[in-house]
């Protein structure tokens, strides 16, 4: 086993991990953070997107210790209780989301485009979400959302 | 509090070192994106003890004595987005630019390209295009070559005895250069060349002077091709003259039928790829 210390949406831990083990182990099953799925665990779906030290990465493809000191935001660190993200809104007002299972993913990368650029085209934005599946929505909705998004943010004066 | 199989070394002596201690059964990783994707399919208790190549300070760009070195664990985002690459080395931009998607760009290193060495490897394509070097630290010293003597060696030699790339070494394009990157993918996001076509060629006075064309996703290796050069040196490029590149060309290969692509497929693409680079000369 191998002491990991992280920092996961603003709380510090300290754990012994399997030296082995993907962040999105560590992250579901000794963390209890769930937001993050478990999808191809080959890192082609994206629904476990997390952003690590300010960089967009897939959790299963992490191994845990390599981030040994890292500051980490899952989806649960995005917006707050009672306080949606305008990502968040903009996703349930647009229906960019069905069954659900992307939506993690969609709105970390959606959440990182942002991040570094406020007001990216549909091109942008696909290119960000490039790396992103969805079965249901056929990506339209979510694109809108984004974009939506944007607009809210830069009307709040860029707060995130 | 030291692990027994997880280090994380701060210099490059003690990272060589442990590579080269058989008895640990030392594994390099440093984005994990190549190396993550085997331990998940496997679930079983791993043997291996990792070693993180990630605290090295090898994540540089920068140019020195007229070459631009870049660091073996440089993310490939980072070497898509570096405004010195982009200006020296477009081609190098463009490929990396273009590999997986942008949250294992993130992650995945151009050393790790390389050293894994996939069929798909754009970045070993791309290098060899550029007739890179890779700088290799070993526990006896220093080891160079080309990127393309490094790819065609087995796997095990390559970075035996705890071997670790530290940086390849590119000579910028110059004024009289044309480059280009053409690769053939499934969709544009996340998936992996089924052929890629990549030149770097001199031009003097309307005649093509030197030219490295390299198709990748063919074979095991990507292929420098000897007809090509053969038959454009000295040469202004025409469409006549493209046309014999291309047939020729494809008598020089003997393409793999894989899960991305047929033999049959790969042929056809590659001359349309060929046709599309070779024109850029003109």
């Amino acid at each position: 086993m191998a002491l990991l210390e992280i920092k996961v949406n603003g709380r510090e831990h300290r754990l012994e991990v399997d030296p082995a083990a993907n962040l999105l182990t560590v992250l579901r099953e000794q963390l209890f953070i769930t937001g993050p799925k478990v999808g191809c665990e080959t890192g082609d779906c994206g629904t476990c997107n997390v952003i690590i030290d300010g960089k967009l990465r897939r959790a299963c493809l992490t191994n845990a210790m390599t981030v040994n000191g890292s500051a980490i935001i899952t989806v649960e660190g995005v917006g707050g209780k009672g306080a949606m993200h305008p990502l968040q809104m903009q996703f349930y007002e647009n229906y960019a989301s069905q069954c659900g299972f992307c939506t993690p993913g969609m709105i970390m990368a959606s959440k990182a485009l942002l991040d570094s650029n406020p007001a990216p085209d549909d091109v942008q934005i696909k290119e960000a979400l490039s790396g992103n599946l969805c079965r249901c929505t056929g990506y339209i909705n979510i694109i809108k959302a984004v974009k939506a998004a944007a607009k809210d943010l830069s009307a709040k004066g860029g707060e995130r | 509090m030291q692990n027994q199989d997880f280090f994380a070394p701060a210099d490059l002596e003690q990272a060589c070192a442990l590579l080269a201690d058989e008895a640990i059964k030392p594994l390099a990783i440093a984005g994990g994106t190549d190396v993550m994707v085997r331990f998940n399919r496997h679930r079983r208790r791993r043997q291996e003890t990792l070693v993180y190549l990630g605290k090295l300070g090898l994540d540089y760009i920068r140019e020195e004595n007229g070459e631009v070195l870049v660091g073996a664990c440089a993310p490939l985002s980072e070497v898509a987005a570096s405004a010195l690459v982009r200006e020296k080395l477009p081609l190098l931009a463009k490929a990396c630019g273009e590999m997986a998607s942008p949250a294992v760009r993130n992650a995945g290193t151009l050393g790790g390209n390389v050293v894994n060495n996939a069929r798909h490897a754009d970045g070993v394509a791309a290098l060899i295009a550029l007739d890179a070097e890779v700088v290799i630290a070993t526990t006896r010293g220093e080891r160079v070559m080309t990127v393309a003597d490094f790819a065609a060696l087995p796997k095990s030699e390559t970075l035996a005895g705890g071997g670790v790339v530290r940086h390849f070494a590119i000579a910028p394009l110059l004024a009289n250069e044309k480059w280009a990157w053409e690769k053939l993918r499934q969709r544009k996001g996340e998936s992996r060349s089924v052929v890629s076509v990549s030149m770097r060629a001199s031009i003097d006075g309307g005649k093509c002077s030197v030219l490295r064309l390299v198709v990748g996703c063919m074979a095991a290796n990507p292929f420098v091709s000897q007809a090509a050069a053969e038959l454009m040196t000295g040469q202004a490029p025409s469409e006549e003259l493209i046309e014999l590149v291309v047939q020729a060309l494809l008598t020089e290969c003997d393409p793999v039928s894989d899960a991305r692509a047929s033999a049959w497929y790969r042929q056809k693409a590659t001359a349309a790829l060929v046709r599309r680079v070779l024109s850029q000369m003109v």
